[in-house]
C-alpha cells in the first residue's frame, strides 16, 4: 500500500473506533449513540447558519495547523505558533484602538498586513538564530511563546487596558477595521476570504511548487538537499516565516473578525490542537484541512449534545484525544503488519 | 573440516520480487567463503536471512547440523553470528565505544559502566591493530573508520561466524589489505568468514571457496583455486566483460582551475593546503590517494558544499570561489559523491524525488510561479529507471529499500542526465558489480569524448590507471606527485600515496 493511503486508512479507522467508544460513553447518559451523533451533526451542520459557525470555528485551527505543517514539513520545528498568534493579535488590536478615520478597505489591508508581519517577524527571530548560529529552534520558540503571552498580558493590564472595566482585554478596535459578519445570525465573517486565500497559497506551495519539494527533501536528508543545490538554510527560514505568518493570521482574524479586540485568553490553545492535527496527517495540508473541519464539526456539535441531550460536551474532546491515540498506535501496528506482509510476500 | 552452516531450499520474496530463490549452501567451519553476483542478485538478502533480519518464506537452516530458526538478529547473535552491513547501522550521535557496546553494555550496579566499556573496546581495537579514536562521535569519522567500529561490534560480541557485506567497497587498498589480515586472524582462531564483494581480485586473493548468485539463485560453489578472475566475471554476468580501453581525445582549454586552494576540515584545521591544478576539456584527471588525505574536503569544496577558506577556483572561465552549489550546477558541474547514501540520496524519499534533485530548476520541470510539472517529472523518472535498469517496483518506492547497487544507479542516472561540461566523480565503482563498472567507465569515457572534463577521485589505483590522462597523488592535503599517464609507474604512485617521494 502506498504510504499516503496507509495514513488515510489508519486515520479513518482510528476515528471510527473512537466514535464507537464515544457511542458507548453516550450510553452511560442513557442516550443512544445514533441520536447522539445525529445531534452532533445537526448541531454542526443542521442549517446554513450552523455551517457558518462551524466554519468560523474551523479557521483558527486550520491556520495554526497549516502553520505547524509547513514548518515541520521543512524540518524546522516551530513550536511557537501560539506566541506568534498572540503577538500578532495584540499588535493588530493595538493598531485598531490607536488610529481612527482610516477608510475601511485600507484599514483591513493594513490590519492583515500588520498581523502577518508581526507573526512572521516573531518566527523569523528563532529561524534566523537557527540557520545562522544553530540555536535550537524548539527551545527558542517555546521561550518566545512565554515572552509573547506575558508581554500581551502586561499590555492589557497596563498601557492598553480597556477603559470599560473588563480586565485582560484591550478596547474595541475601530469599526472600519472589522471583518463584518457575512450573516447576522452566525459568527462567520468576511475574514474567511483571507483565510481561503492563505490556505490556497499553502496548499500550492507545499504540494505543487518546487519549494514544497525542496522542503520535503531537506527534512528527509538536509545534506542531500544541499548537495542538490537547494538553499537549505534559506528555505528553512522561509518556512519558518510563513509558518509565523499563518499563526499571526489566525490571531489577526480572531481580533478583526470575531472579538474585535484583543483578550488574554484569545486562543484556548489553538496552535496545540493544530499541531496534533498536523502531526496526525504527517504534515499533509489537505489532511489538515479535512481534520480541522472534522474537529470543528465535533466541537460545534458538542455544544448541542450538551444542550439537547445533557451529555457533557467534553465527550467530543475525549473522542478527539482517543483518535489521536488510535492513530499513533495505528502507525505502529501498521508498520509491523506491513513488514510482516512484505516479508511473507 | 566440518560443516558449520547449511541452508536448504531457502526462498525469500518481497512482494512479487523473488530476492532469494530456493538456495542451497553449505559453509565449512573456519573457511573464508565469498559470495559474488550482480547488483540485486540477492546476496544481501541471503545474508540477512542467515542473520535473522528477515524471516524465511520457506526452507531450513542448520547450524552445526542442528535445525535453527532465527526470528531476529538477537537469535543470530546469541548463536555467535555477526554481520557488518553494506550500509552501516551505527548511531551517529554516539561515540565509537558507545556504539560498540550498545545493547550489551557492561554494567555497574544498575548503571552503564563507561570506564569498563572504554577499556574493553580499547583492548579489542589494540588486539586487532585498529587505529580508532574510541571517543569520537561516529557521525564525524570517515566511512573507513566506521567500518572498524562495526567490526569491533562483532568482536565485542564474540561472534565466530562473521558476515561481511561488501566491506571493502569503502576501503582503500591498504585498508582492505589490513582487513584481509584481520580475516586471516579470524581464520587462525577458527572463526568462519562470509565475504561479499564485487572486487574479484580480492575474492581471488582471500577466499577458500566462492559461491555465485544470479537473479536470486545460487548458481554454484567453487573452490577458489580452480577458477580465474576472468572466469568469475563471466559467470557473474553470464557473458564476456570487456576491459576498459582508454581513448585519446583532443585536450582543450581548462574547465576547472584552482589556485592555492585551502580548505578547512571538520575540526577546523586545514585539510587541503594550497592546492593548484587544472582539469581541461577532453581530459580525465585522476586524484589518487589514501582516503582521509583531504579528498573528501576537496570534492565538497569544488562542489560548493564546503567553504573555500582561501585561494581561488575558476570554473568555465568564471570565478566560482564563492558560488553556491546551484550556480555551479547550472554552469555544468556534476558531482557523484563518495558517500552515495548519505550525500547522494535521501533514502526515505521516493525514487522519483531522488531522481529529480538538482534538476528542479530546469525549464523542463519548472513551470511559471515555481510550479513543478508533475507529468514531466514522472516521465523523466520512468525513463531513467528504464534506461539505467534500476530494479524497483515503481518510481514511488523508497530508495532506501533498493539493493546497494541499484541505489547507486539512481545517483548515476540523475547526474548523467544533466547537460555537463565537468564531472567530478568520487570512488565511482564502489559497490558496483562488473557490469556496472563497465557501464560507468564507459560513461566517464563518453564524457571525455564529448569534450567534457573529468576529475576522478579514487582510492583504487587500478581504476585511476585505467582511465586517467593525468594523475595527481594527494597526500596530507597536497599534491605530492603528478604524472601523465604515459610516464606513470604504478610503483611510484603507490609510494607517493604513502607520502614517499621518489
Ligand atoms: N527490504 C526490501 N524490500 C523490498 N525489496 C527488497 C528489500 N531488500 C531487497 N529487496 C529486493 O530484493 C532484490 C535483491 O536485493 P539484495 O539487496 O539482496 O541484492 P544484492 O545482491 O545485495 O545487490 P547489491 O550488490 O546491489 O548490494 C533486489 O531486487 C531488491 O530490490
Ligand atoms: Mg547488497
Amino acid at each position: 500500500m502506498k504510504e499516503r493511503y496507509k495514513g488515510t486508512f489508519i486515520i479513518m479507522v482510528s476515528f471510527f473506533l473512537s466514535l464507537i467508544v464515544g457511542g458507548f460513553l453516550m450510553m452511560f447518559y442513557h442516550v443512544s449513540p445514533i441520536d447522539g451523533y445525529k445531534e452532533i451533526l445537526e448541531g454542526a451542520l443542521g442549517n446554513k447558519y450552523l455551517v457558518y459557525s462551524t466554519l468560523s470555528r474551523m479557521i483558527p485551527i486550520l491556520l495554526t495547523g497549516l502553520s505547524i505543517a509547513i514548518s515541520f514539513n521543512a524540518g524546522i520545528w516551530n513550536i511557537g505558533a501560539e506566541g506568534q498568534l498572540y503577538l500578532a493579535a495584540f499588535g493588530v488590536a493595538a493598531l485598531g484602538v490607536t488610529f481612527h478615520g482610516i477608510p475601511s478597505v485600507l484599514y483591513l489591508v493594513l490590519g492583515v498586513t500588520t498581523g502577518l508581519a508581526i507573526g512572521g517577524l516573531w518566527a523569523w527571530i528563532p529561524g534566523y538564530l537557527r540557520v545562522k548560529y544553530n540555536v535550537n529552534e524548539v527551545v527558542m520558540t517555546i521561550m518566545l511563546n512565554s515572552v509573547a503571552v506575558y508581554f500581551t498580558l502586561y499590555m492589557t493590564n497596563g498601557p492598553f487596558r480597556t477603559s470599560q472595566g473588563a480586565l485582560g482585554a484591550t478596547d474595541v478596535i475601530d469599526k472600519s477595521m472589522w471583518f463584518n459578519h457575512i450573516n447576522p445570525l452566525s459568527n462567520l465573517n468576511t475574514g474567511v476570504y483571507v483565510a481561503i486565500v492563505a490556505v490556497a497559497v499553502v496548499v500550492y506551495l507545499m504540494l505543487f511548487s518546487k519549494r514544497g519539494y525542496e522542503w520535503k527533501v531537506s527534512r528527509l536528508n538536509p545534506r542531500f538537499a544541499l548537495y542538490g543545490g537547494v538553499n537549505v538554510k534559506g528555505n528553512m527560514l522561509l518556512a519558518m516565516i510563513i509558518s509565523g505568518m499563518l499563526a499571526g493570521l489566525a490571531g489577526t482574524l480572531l481580533v478583526m473578525g470575531d472579538y474585535h479586540r484583543f483578550l488574554n485568553g484569545i486562543s484556548p490553545g489553538y496552535s496545540w490542537t493544530g499541531m496534533i492535527l498536523a502531526m496526525m496527517v504527517n504534515y499533509d495540508p489537505i489532511g489538515v484541512i479535512i481534520t480541522s473541519f472534522v474537529y470543528a464539526v465535533m466541537a460545534s456539535g458538542g455544544l448541542r449534545l450538551e444542550l439537547e441531550l445533557n451529555v457533557p460536551q467534553e465527550l467530543v474532546q475525549i473522542i478527539f484525544v482517543l483518535s489521536v491515540v488510535f492513530v499513533t498506535a495505528g502507525y505502529a501496528v501498521a508498520n509491523r503488519v506491513a513488514n510482516r506482509i512484505q516479508e511473507e510476500g | 573440516m566440518s560443516e558449520i552452516i547449511r541452508l536448504e531450499s531457502i526462498t525469500k520474496k518481497f512482494g512479487k520480487v523473488i530476492a532469494v530463490n530456493n538456495v542451497n549452501l553449505s559453509i565449512e567451519n573456519g573457511e573464508i567463503h565469498s559470495i559474488i553476483g550482480e547488483n540485486g542478485a540477492g546476496k544481501t538478502t541471503l545474508m540477512r536471512l542467515l542473520y535473522g533480519m528477515y524471516k524465511l518464506d520457506s526452507g531450513s537452516m542448520f547450524l552445526r547440523n542442528e535445525s535453527v530458526r532465527f526470528s531476529s538478529p538477537k537469535d543470530a547473535i546469541e548463536n555467535k553470528i555477526g554481520m557488518v552491513h553494506q550500509n552501516f547501522m551505527l548511531i551517529d550521535d554516539f561515540t565509537v565505544y558507545e556504539n560498540v557496546v550498545l545493547g550489551l553494555e557492561p554494567r555497574k550496579f544498575l548503571s552503564f559502566d563507561r570506564t569498563l566499556a572504554r577499556e574493553k573496546v580499547r583492548k579489542l581495537a589494540e588486539e586487532y591493530e585498529m587505529e580508532v579514536d574510541i571517543d569520537w562521535l561516529v557521525g564525524k569519522i570517515s566511512v573507513g573508520l566506521q567500518q572498524k567500529v562495526e567490526i569491533l561490534k562483532l568482536l565485542y560480541r564474540n561472534s565466530n561466524i562473521l558476515i561481511f557485506d561488501e566491506p571493502t567497497a569503502v576501503l582503500t587498498p591498504q585498508e582492505s589489505d589490513a582487513l584481509f589480515q584481520i580475516f586471516q586472524k579470524f581464520k587462525d582462531s577458527e572463526k568462519t568468514v562470509i565475504f561479499i564483494s564485487h572486487k574479484l581480485k580480492e575474492v581471488k586473493k582471500v577466499s577458500d571457496r566462492v559461491s555465485i548468485m544470479r537473479n536470486g539463485n545460487l548458481l554454484k560453489t567453487f573452490i577458489n583455486k580452480n577458477l580465474s578472475e576472468e572466469q568469475l566475471a563471466e559467470m557473474i554476468a553470464g557473458r564476456k566483460i570487456s576491459k576498459t580501453i582508454p581513448i585519446r581525445t583532443k585536450i582543450g582549454k581548462a574547465i576547472l582551475k584552482t589556485e592555492n586552494l585551502t580548505i578547512l576540515g571538520n575540526k577546523r584545521i586545514p585539510k587541503v593546503k594550497k592546492m593548484s591544478f587544472e582539469v581541461k576539456s577532453g581530459e580525465i584527471v585522476g586524484i589518487a590517494g589514501v582516503v582521509g588525505n583531504g579528498q573528501s574536503e576537496l570534492e565538497e569544496a569544488i562542489s560548493g558544499m564546503r567553504k573555500i577558506s582561501s585561494g581561488k577556483m575558476i570554473f568555465n572561465g568564471k570565478d566560482a570561489t564563492r558560488m553556491s552549489v546551484r550556480e555551479r550546477r547550472e554552469l555544468g558541474m556534476v558531482y557523484i559523491p563518495e558517500d552515495r547514501i548519505r550525500t547522494g540520496l535521501a533514502p526515505l524519499a521516493s525514487i522519483r524525488d531522488n531522481l529529480v534533485m538538482g534538476h528542479q530548476n530546469e525549464k523542463f520541470f519548472l513551470g511559471s510561479l515555481e510550479f513543478i510539472k508533475r507529468s514531466s517529472v514522472r516521465a523523466f523518472a520512468e525513463e531513467s529507471v528504464k534506461s539505467y535498469e534500476i530494479v524497483c517496483k515503481s518510481i514511488e518506492e523508497q530508495v532506501g529499500t533498493l539493493s546497494g547497487g541499484n541505489m547507486q544507479k539512481v545517483v548515476i542516472a540523475r547526474e548523467f542526465s544533466q547537460n555537463v561540461s565537468f564531472l567530478m566523480i568520487s570512488q565511482p565503482t564502489r559497490g558496483v558489480d562488473v557490469r556496472g563498472i563497465e557501464f560507468i567507465h564507459k560513461k566517464i569515457l563518453d564524457m571525455k569524448k564529448s569534450g567534457g572534463a573529468v576529475l576522478l577521485i579514487s582510492a583504487d589505483l587500478d581504476e585511476i590507471l585505467a582511465l586517467s590522462d593525468r594523475i595527481l597523488v594527494m597526500y596530507e592535503g597536497q599534491i605530492i606527485y603528478s604524472t601523465s599517464i604515459q610516464d606513470a609507474v604504478s610503483k611510484k604512485i603507490g609510494l607517493a600515496m604513502l607520502g614517499i617521494r621518489s
